[in-house]
């Protein structure tokens, strides 16, 4: 299992280029760990929120820390020019997973329950 | 007058488990209502998540501090006992970077594996900053790298401030460099580091100013690129600094250290090439990496030889900036 740490509140700056490079918005993962992790005092609501998800590897979901890069042709490759690519759609999650969310500040579910709601922010489909 | 907020970085039992985190928790805007220093206190433990420090508004008297408490940092020699910072990678990145005009990062050991063919600069400030509109601070770290092709220890683009006590050693790999800086406004102050073991040891510019630097081991170069009127108190084993010697440069100079093979770069008690042999600015800073005070006739590099039981522990200088000194910087006067 791994237990993804999403940001829920969108961190704003008014400089448009770098808000999208820097500010993690609602819903982006920040870090991903394996099952029962230790998390700090800070890494919690209101702040943050932990969603496990069963069966799946560490390994597996590294990728939705990736940042957004350039494209290798107008912006270098290794620019970031968005924080994070993978976003949680945690607004249109299923009611009664997003009520446990918000009020516990964790929820454990399957796969199968949330990866509709894992957004690609660059290519727009979902995990 | 700002509000300074300290969140700890710790395994457990603290406020965040990795400096990324604590980035990400802590980004917003320290010059509105906020009105705070952010800083992270690191405790003992491999991090191992990369960080960018970005996002953030920041100022002067708003900034952001990464910085280890004297119990949890390192005594001028890497120790895997204390916070480090251990970051690979097969793409060009920076183990820390930041993109922020305000930020001060001391006492960190920092490590950067590039593994591929790609670079891996490890201590970033990035953004070019022209004007009297930054201030940095890369101070009493311990900086490592290996095959970090084109990368660096500390990278600074074009930043006003201080880069001083660093230890930066093994930049390895295709033109590698300790320091590198694309600094052309006035001024960065580069000062008091012992860089050893890269391709080159200071990559400067027209605004960089270096000295009482001990520069060894170069396979490419001492400096390359630095203004000449702008040197002055570095020492190097080389035949040149990269430049015309300026006053109290030395060249061709043996160095004596504790442990070299083991990384270990104090000077040691028999050294001629570093000892006493610097210039005094104690306007900008008075300790060495160690934390112990600077007195007398300034040994060059980031460590100050003192006696064995004579030790003069003044403590890592947590607040090390001269405030007369930053606060003309940041008014442009200097």
């Amino acid at each position: 299992m791994a237990e993804l740490l999403i940001k829920v509140i969108s961190a704003v700056n008014p400089d448009p280029i770098k808000d999208q490079r820097g500010c993690y918005k609602r819903g982006d993962i920040v870090d991903v760990r394996p099952d029962n992790f230790e998390w700090g005092k800070e890494e919690g609501l209101p702040t943050f929120v932990k969603v496990k998800i069963l069966g799946l590897a560490v390994s597996t979901v590294k990728q939705f820390m990736e940042s957004e890069v350039g494209d290798g042709f107008v912006i270098p490759l290794e620019t970031v020019v968005r924080r994070r690519k993978w976003n949680v759609l945690v607004d249109n999650v299923p009611a009664q997973i997003k009520q446990t969310l918000l009020t516990t500040g964790e929820v454990t579910v399957t796969l199968t329950q949330v990866r509709n709601y894992i957004k690609n922010k660059q290519l727009g489909g979902t995990y | 007058m700002a509000t300074t907020v300290t969140k700890t970085v710790k395994p457990s039992g603290g406020d965040y488990t990795s400096l990324a985190n604590w980035e990400a928790g802590e980004q917003g805007d320290l010059t509105g209502v906020r009105d705070e220093i952010s800083v992270a206190e690191c405790y003992s433990m491999s991090d191992t998540t990369i960080v960018s420090i970005d996002g953030w508004t920041t100022s002067a008297t708003q900034y952001i501090r990464v910085y280890t408490p004297t119990a949890e940092r390192h005594t001028g020699v890497w120790n895997t006992g204390k916070y480090r910072l251990e970051c690979s990678s097969a793409s060009n990145v920076r183990a820390l970077s930041t993109t922020e005009a305000y930020i001060r990062i001391d006492g960190l050991q920092i490590f950067a594996d590039a593994t591929s063919t790609n670079w891996m600069d490890v201590l970033g400030f990035v953004t070019a900053y022209p004007g009297a509109t930054s201030y940095i601070e890369a101070t009493n770290n311990i900086i490592k790298g290996i095959n970090d092709n084109y990368g660096s220890g500390i990278y600074v683009n074009n930043s006003i401030g201080y880069i001083y006590n660093n230890i930066i050693y093994d930049l390895t790999g295709s033109t590698s460099y300790g320091i590198y800086t694309n600094a052309t406004i006035a001024s960065l102050y580069i000062y008091n580091n012992t860089i050893t073991d890269c391709d080159y040891g200071v990559r400067g510019a027209s605004g960089a100013i270096l000295k009482n630097n001990l520069l060894y081991n170069h396979s490419l170069g001492a400096t390359t690129a630095m203004t000449t009127g702008n040197c002055g108190y570095n020492s190097t084993d080389a035949a040149s600094l990269g430049y015309t010697a300026q006053t109290g440069d030395r060249v061709s100079q043996t160095f004596t250290f504790v442990d070299s093979v083991n990384d270990d770069f104090h000077l040691a008690s028999g050294d001629g090439g570093a000892k006493d042999f610097g210039t005094d600015l104690s306007g900008s800073f008075t300790t060495d990496i160690d934390g112990v005070a600077r007195t007398g006739t300034w040994d060059i590099g980031a460590d100050e030889y003192v006696v064995t039981g004579g030790l003069s522990m003044a403590g890592p200088n947590l607040n090390p900036r001269n405030t007369s000194i930053f606060a003309n910087i940041c008014k442009g006067v200097m």
